[in-house]
C-alpha cells in the first residue's frame, strides 16, 4: 500500500530524513513514535506535498505509484490525506463551501462528476454528527475561532469525507482532552478497512490506546529505528526514547 | 516682493482652457470652478492629495467634449434588482433610458455645486453642463433603490463630465446606486455625486466601477446632519487611472458614516482610493475599510484622512486597507493617517501588504484544491467578507460575481 525507500529530505538545508524505508500494508495501522525533532512531523508533510521541503533522495509509493512526482492537489486526489497536526484557518470560507470545494476539486482530478448539492449536504450532516460536529459549525469559516479539539475533528470530518486511500495522522492526539480524543478515535476506527492504510504519529501511547496499531515504529534522527507490534508503545511509555537515540546517533 | 513662477500649462490643460473658452456665456459659478482648476492644473505628485496619482501624466491631451448628439448606448448592468434607473448618456439626463421616478423623489433646480479644494472636482463643477438634482423628501423611506446609471455612448474617445446632486431630507431613508457603462474608450471621465443628508436621514450607497481602458475619477463629496448615516461601499477594477476620491463632512452631532470598498487591478492599471473624512461635532462614528487586490504590474493607492476638529469629542473613527499583491511587480501605496485636534477621542487606523500565505494555499492543497483554485477561494473569500457587509442584502450576489468574474479572468490571462 504505501511504501517509502531510502527517503532523504531537508529544509533550508538542514537534513532532517536520513534514508528512511517503511511499508504499511492495506488494512493496517501502522503507529510511528519518536522523540521530539526526529523527523516525525516532516515525514507526514515530504509525503503530502509541502513545498519547502527539499526530498534529495529516494520514494513514496502510495499502490506502486510514485507520490514525489505529484503536486500535492494531485497526491490528495490520488487517495492521500494528511490530518495536520495545526489546521490551518481559511478565514471567510465557511466550512461547507471548502468541504464542497475539496470533494469536488478530487472528483473532477479524477474525472468524476461534480457532487449533487443534497447529497453533499445529506453526506456532511451524517459525518459531522457522529464526530459531535454541531451543523452550526459548518456555516463558520473554517477552523477560524475553532477549539484545539474543534479542529481536530474537523480533520477526521474531511477525511471521512474525501474517503482516502491511506491517511497520516499527524499528532492528532495533540491538544485533545480525553473525551474530544475518543471521538476521534471512533471516527478513526470507523473508516478503517481491509483496503484503507493509516500511519498514525503521535507522542504518547495513549492514543493506541483507542487507535490500536498493528505495527510501531520508532524514529529517530530522520530514520526508523526499530519496529515491533504495539507492545513496543507501552515498553516506550515505560522506558522512554533513551535507548534508540543513542542507538541512531 | 512677490515672485510669481507661472509654470508652463500642459497640451490637456491648454485643450481644456480653449474647450472651456469655446463653450461661451457661462455662469459666474462655472467661470469661477474653471479659475480654480486653471490655477492649480491638473493634478500630480506634487499636489499632496495626488501623491500617488499622476493624472497630469495620465492625460497627454484633453480629449473632445462629448456632444449631444450621443452615439447608440447600451442599457445599464442590473447591479439591485427592482432599481428604478436614473441615466445619464454621456452626462445629461436622458428620460428616454429612465425609469419614472418613484413617489417621494423630485427632480429640481440645481442649487450651485458644494465648495471644493480639489481641482478635478472643480474642473467637474466647470464643465459639468447637465447637472442634475434629485430631492427625497423629508421622512420618507424610498422603497426602491435608484440607480445612477453613467451611459457612455459608442464612437471616439472622448470627455464626459457630469454631476448629480441628491439632497436626502431630514428622517428620510434611500438606497442609491452608481454605475458607469460603456467604458472602452479611452475616454476621459470625470464624475461627481454630492450628497446632502438631513438630520436623522439615512442613505446606503453602492457603486460599481469598472474603467477598462479609461482615465476616471470619480468624487462622492457627502455632508451630514446629526444623527444621519451614510454607508457607502464601492467595487473598483480597471482604468488607465482609476480614482475614486471621498470627502465626507460630519457636520452634525451623532453622524455615523462608513466607506468601504474593493480594488482590483492587474496589467498596468492604477487604481486609486482617497478619502478625508472630518469630524466637525462630537459623538461622530467613521469606519474606512478597504480591500485591494493586485496582479501584473498594477499599482493600488489607499489614502485615508480623517481629520478631528477640536470640538468633535466622544468622536470614535477606525481605517483599515487591507491589499493581497498576487505578484512581485504589483504596487500598493498604503497612507492611512489621522489628524487630531479633541482631547477625547477614540481612533485607529492599520494597513497590511502582503502575498497570499502559503501555508493556507498548501492546506487547500493538501484537500486536492490545486493552487490557482485555492488561490480564488482565498480572493473571494478576502473581497467577500467586506461584501457580504452589505447593508441592502440584494447587492450582494452582483458584487461577489464581479469578483468571481475577475477571478476567473485571472486564470485566462495566466494561462
Amino acid at each position: 500500500m504505501l511504501e517509502i525507500r531510502n527517503l532523504h529530505a531537508e529544509i533550508d538545508g538542514k537534513k532532517i530524513l536520513n534514508g528512511l524505508n517503511l511499508t504499511v500494508r492495506a488494512g493496517e495501522v501502522a503507529a510511528i513514535m519518536g522523540p521530539n525533532g526526529s523527523g516525525k512531523s516532516t515525514l507526514s508533510y515530504v509525503i503530502a506535498g509541502r513545498p519547502d521541503y527539499e526530498v534529495t533522495a529516494g520514494e513514496v509509493l502510495l499502490n506502486g505509484v510514485n507520490l514525489l512526482e505529484m503536486a500535492p492537489d494531485v497526491r490528495a486526489a490520488a487517495g492521500l490525506f494528511l490530518a495536520f497536526q495545526y489546521p490551518l484557518e481559511i478565514p471567510g470560507v465557511a466550512t461547507m463551501t471548502f468541504l464542497k470545494a475539496a470533494m469536488n476539486a478530487q472528483r473532477k482530478q479524477r474525472g468524476e462528476a461534480e457532487l449533487a448539492t443534497p447529497d453533499f449536504i445529506k453526506l456532511v450532516r451524517a459525518q459531522a454528527k457522529a464526530l459531535k460536529i454541531d451543523p452550526e459549525m459548518l456555516k463558520r469559516p473554517l477552523n477560524v475561532g475553532f477549539s484545539g479539539g474543534e479542529k481536530k475533528r474537523m480533520e477526521i470530518l474531511q477525511m471521512a469525507l474525501l474517503a482516502p486511500k491511506f491517511g497520516i495522522l499527524d499528532e492528532t492526539d495533540s491538544g485533545l482532552d480525553i473525551d474530544a480524543l475518543k471521538i476521534v478515535a471512533e471516527g478513526v476506527n470507523a473508516l478503517r478497512s481491509p483496503q484503507r492504510g493509516f500511519l498514525v504519529i503521535t507522542h504518547y501511547q495513549r492514543l493506541l490506546d483507542y487507535i490500536k496499531p498493528d505495527t510501531v515504529l520508532v524514529m529517530s534522527k530522520g530514520e526508523i529505528v526499530k519496529s515491533g507490534g504495539p507492545e513496543l508503545a507501552l515498553e516506550l511509555e515505560k522506558s522512554g526514547y533513551k535507548d534508540y537515540v543513542g542507538e541512531a546517533a | 516682493m512677490n515672485l510669481i513662477l507661472s509654470r508652463p500649462k500642459t497640451e490637456a490643460e491648454a485643450g481644456l482652457a480653449a474647450q472651456f473658452e469655446a463653450l461661451g456665456g457661462l455662469n459666474a459659478a462655472r467661470r469661477a470652478a474653471f479659475a480654480q482648476f486653471a490655477e492649480a492644473g491638473l493634478p500630480n505628485k506634487r499636489v499632496e492629495a495626488w501623491h500617488f496619482t499622476d493624472l497630469r501624466g495620465a492625460m497627454d491631451t484633453a480629449l473632445p467634449l462629448a456632444g449631444d448628439a450621443a452615439g447608440p448606448v447600451g442599457k445599464p448592468e442590473s447591479l439591485m434588482p427592482g432599481a428604478c434607473v436614473i441615466a445619464l448618456v454621456d452626462g445629461r439626463y436622458s428620460p428616454a433610458h429612465s425609469d419614472d421616478l418613484p413617489a417621494h423623489v423630485a427632480l429640481c433646480t440645481d442649487t450651485g455645486p458644494m465648495a471644493t479644494k480639489d481641482s478635478v472636482l472643480a474642473l467637474n463643477h466647470a464643465f459639468a453642463a447637465h447637472p442634475l438634482h434629485l430631492e427625497i423628501a423629508a421622512g420618507c423611506a424610498v422603497d426602491q433603490p435608484i440607480h445612477i446609471a453613467h451611459l457612455i455612448s459608442q464612437g471616439q474617445p472622448k470627455a464626459l463630465f457630469a454631476r448629480v446632486a441628491v439632497t436626502v431630507g431630514a428622517g428620510a431613508q434611500v438606497c442609491l446606486v452608481e454605475s458607469a457603462s460603456g467604458m472602452a474608450g479611452p475616454h476621459q471621465i470625470n464624475l461627481a455625486l454630492e450628497l446632502t443628508l438631513g438630520a436623522d436621514a439615512k442613505c446606503s450607497h453602492i457603486a460599481d466601477f469598472a474603467a477598462a481602458n479609461s482615465v476616471l475619477v470619480n468624487s462622492l463629496s457627502a455632508r451630514l446632519g446629526g444623527q444621519a448615516d451614510l454607508h457607502s461601499f464601492a467595487m473598483l477594477s480597471g482604468g488607465a487611472l482609476l480614482r475614486r476620491q471621498m470627502f465626507v463632512a460630519l457636520e452634525g452631532e451623532g453622524g455615523n458614516v462608513t466607506l468601504n470598498g474593493v480594488q482590483l487591478g492587474r496589467g498596468e492599471e492604477h487604481i486609486d482610493t482617497s478619502l478625508v473624512v472630518a469630524h466637525m461635532a462630537g459623538h461622530g462614528v467613521s469606519r474606512e475599510t478597504f480591500r485591494t487586490i493586485l496582479d501584473g504590474e498594477a499599482t493600488g493607492v489607499y489614502q485615508g484622512k480623517v481629520v478631528v476638529h477640536p470640538h468633535a469629542q466622544k468622536t470614535d473613527g477606525k481605517m483599515m486597507s487591507k491589499a493581497v499583491l498576487l505578484s512581485d511587480h504589483a504596487v500598493m501605496d498604503n497612507k492611512p493617517e489621522l489628524e487630531i485636534f479633541a482631547d477625547d477621542v477614540v481612533c485607529g487606523h492599520g494597513a497590511t501588504v502582503g502575498a497570499l500565505d502559503e501555508d493556507q494555499i498548501f492546506y487547500c492543497a493538501a484537500r486536492g484544491i490545486a493552487k490557482p483554485e485555492a488561490e480564488g477561494l482565498l480572493l473571494q473569500a478576502f473581497a467577500d467578507e467586506l461584501i457580504e457587509a452589505l447593508p441592502d442584502a440584494a447587492a450582494i450576489p452582483h458584487m461577489s460575481q464581479r469578483v468571481a468574474d475577475w477571478l476567473r479572468t485571472r486564470k485566462d490571462v495566466a494561462q
